[in-house]
């Protein structure tokens, strides 16, 4: 056996590697990390604009809503089509001001705060940018993908922890995706593709996707603006 | 060396008044039994520490030139007492100053404060068990007395050049170690700066925790208001509830980020049940019967309120002020009153229970 003399020959080595190792694993970044910093600072810089949107949720590669409006931080509004058939819709208008939303619906008003099961149904369109950081917090990978000025964040997941996307309930996912198209700096489009796998909870015979796809697309405006009547302000409660 | 006996003894006293009072601050029921006999803990614990700070400072380098004459035992013991001393000065003056530092550095404050002294408590131990009882560790001969260092100490004794190795191989191993994990798939970050960080320290004012078996707890909405109302737990669980994720701030420094809570906002009650509210200032008073607090109405209803139920997706624990406690978003912890039992409607403010005892703040804002 070796004698190792002096003791400080080997230790010096020992103790470099130790701290070496618990920086690289408590503080250096990996290159997903880095990207995903990244754009999470970014949806911080984009929701200070104001955009037109226009978006399409399929349920099962059917087309089940469109909505088209003007989106800001503190006031938006929307005309949501939600198909019935191949040649009917239902359409009303939403609008969100502050901490409230308000729907007209034929000529009828009807109001309530935005924490309400409506809007949870109607995410992420009240905040496109805070729906984008909740699904970010449930990222399992991420890759950035350049072609020329235009950039595409590809955000992968293999579960969530029983997250509602417009009434159905996502657990284990077979191949779900957020990718978000940004070019010279200004976001563009957010498509999340979802392939959930069916979780057991669910019942037999409750329905449930096979495949989700939710786009939006943003086109910059210079600001949001609407008057709401005195009728919208004293309507009823909706849930 | 008579003077040096003298300081390294009133050292020793204010140390030891330092040290206990500082646990009882730590410890939930010896600080409640402070609270209750009205004892000014916290300011105690500040007046030794400046004694301590003061005598630490005019007396060290004296000390130190005595010591470093002394064998390697007094030599470390002095480097190991100044190192602890800097860390609790240090941290000690952060902790006082919180108010106007952000979270990260309070939070880290009140950790470095408290581990600090953890790690310090064996050698107190071994310290006075030494001094009291003529106890002697088996040191070896070179430790504890002025004689040559053995050739396997001497040869590994530290040099400037072994420094130089240890960074230079540590700079070498992190250039390594960090250009792996930058190529390594791994995503570390996601959930990080959501999740749940720091804990609860359960402060209270009486040692008697207010219990409500079959939860017969009941809300009493009085004073200045069109009509006096009591409301029931289930009468609180059918109101529109809100849900907030918050940072729970104690105005001694510690926080808890993104705490998930559960409740119905004062105002929504409010609108419920159609009270007026009359008066411009509010008393919300505790079930432990001693602790309360004052708000200006507005501060509870325009600025937002909740009546917490649930914390983190589960009722309140009983030492959380089960089955209700007042919070308010804006201000620190001792704002909200635990055990939420009446609230009352005043036209003159009432001057809450820390502001009488504690001189803390009347509105208490981060």
């Amino acid at each position: 056996m070796g004698t190792y003399r002096p003791l400080k020959k080997v230790m010096i080595p020992i103790v470099s590697l130790l701290i070496a190792l618990s920086i690289t694993l408590w503080l250096l970044p990996s290159r997903m990390d880095h990207q995903w910093k990244q754009l999470l600072a970014r949806t911080k810089q984009w929701e200070t604009t104001s955009y037109q949107i226009d978006s399409t949720f399929m349920y099962d590669k059917e087309k089940a809503t469109t909505e088209r409006g003007e989106w800001s931080l503190q006031k938006s509004h929307y005309q949501i089509a939600a198909i019935v058939s191949d040649d009917s819709s239902f359409d009303f208008q939403v609008y969100f001001e502050d901490e409230a939303f308000f729907v007209l619906s034929g000529d009828q008003w009807y109001q309530n705060k935005v924490n309400t099961r409506f809007v949870e149904e109607l995410a992420p369109l009240d905040q496109p940018f805070e729906w984008v950081r909740q699904l970010l917090d449930e990222a399992d990978k991420i890759e950035v993908i350049t072609h020329g000025e235009q950039v595409k964040y590809k955000v992968g997941f293999n579960d969530f922890n029983e997250y509602d996307f417009r009434g159905s309930m996502l657990k284990e996912q077979e191949q779900s995706t957020l990718i978000i198209s940004v070019i010279d700096n200004q976001i563009k489009s957010i498509v999340f593709d979802v392939q959930p796998i069916r979780p057991e909870s669910v019942g037999i015979l409750d329905r449930y996707p096979r495949h989700l796809l939710y786009t939006i697309e943003f086109n910059p405006v210079k600001d949001v603006e609407f008057q709401l009547p005195k009728d919208a302000y004293e309507s009823e409660l909706i849930n | 060396m008579k003077w040096l006996r003298i300081i390294h003894l009133i050292h020793g006293v204010l140390f030891s008044v330092m040290l206990l009072t500082g646990l009882f601050l730590f410890m939930s029921g010896t600080r409640t039994w402070f609270n209750q006999i009205g004892f000014p803990l916290v300011q105690f614990h500040l007046v030794i520490a400046c004694g301590y700070l003061l005598l630490t400072v005019a007396s060290l380098a004296r000390v130190k030139r005595y010591l470093l004459k002394k064998p390697r035992i007094k030599k470390f013991n002095f480097y190991f007492n100044t190192i602890f001393f800097f860390t609790w000065s240090i941290s000690g003056i952060l902790m006082y100053f919180q108010a106007s530092l952000p979270a990260e550095i309070r939070n880290g404050a009140v950790v470095v404060h408290d581990w600090a002294t953890f790690l310090f408590l064996p050698w107190v131990g071994a310290h006075i068990i030494g001094h009291l009882f003529k106890v002697h560790l088996p040191w070896p001969s070179w430790w504890k007395k002025q004689v040559p260092l053995p050739p396997s100490i001497q040869e590994n004794q530290l040099e400037r050049r072994d420094f130089l190795k240890l960074f230079g191989f540590t700079f070498v191993f992190l250039l390594i170690g960090g250009g792996v994990k930058w190529i390594t798939p791994i995503l570390s970050v996601a959930n990080s700066e959501t999740k749940r960080r720091g804990y609860f320290r359960i402060y209270n004012v009486t040692n008697e925790i207010p219990s409500y078996p079959n939860n017969d707890w009941v809300l009493k909405i009085d004073g200045l208001t069109n009509k006096e109302v009591e409301v029931s737990y289930y009468d609180l669980l059918r109101l529109p509830s809100t849900t907030i994720i918050d940072d729970f701030h104690c105005v001694t420094g510690w926080s808890v980020t993104n705490v998930e809570m559960k409740g119905v906002l004062l105002k929504d009650l409010l609108k419920a049940y159609e009270i007026e509210v009359n008066g411009e200032f509010v008393t919300a008073y505790s079930g432990d019967e001693t602790y309360f607090d004052s708000f200006v109405s507005k501060q509870l209803i325009e600025e937002e309120s909740y009546l917490v139920y649930e914390m983190d997706g589960q009722p309140l624990k009983s030492v959380q002020g089960y089955p209700c406690r007042l919070y308010q978003p804006n201000m620190y912890g001792y704002k909200s009153v635990k055990w939420l039992v009446r609230i009352h409607v005043k036209d003159s403010r009432e001057i809450g229970y820390w502001q009488q005892s504690g001189g803390y703040d009347l509105d208490g804002y981060l």
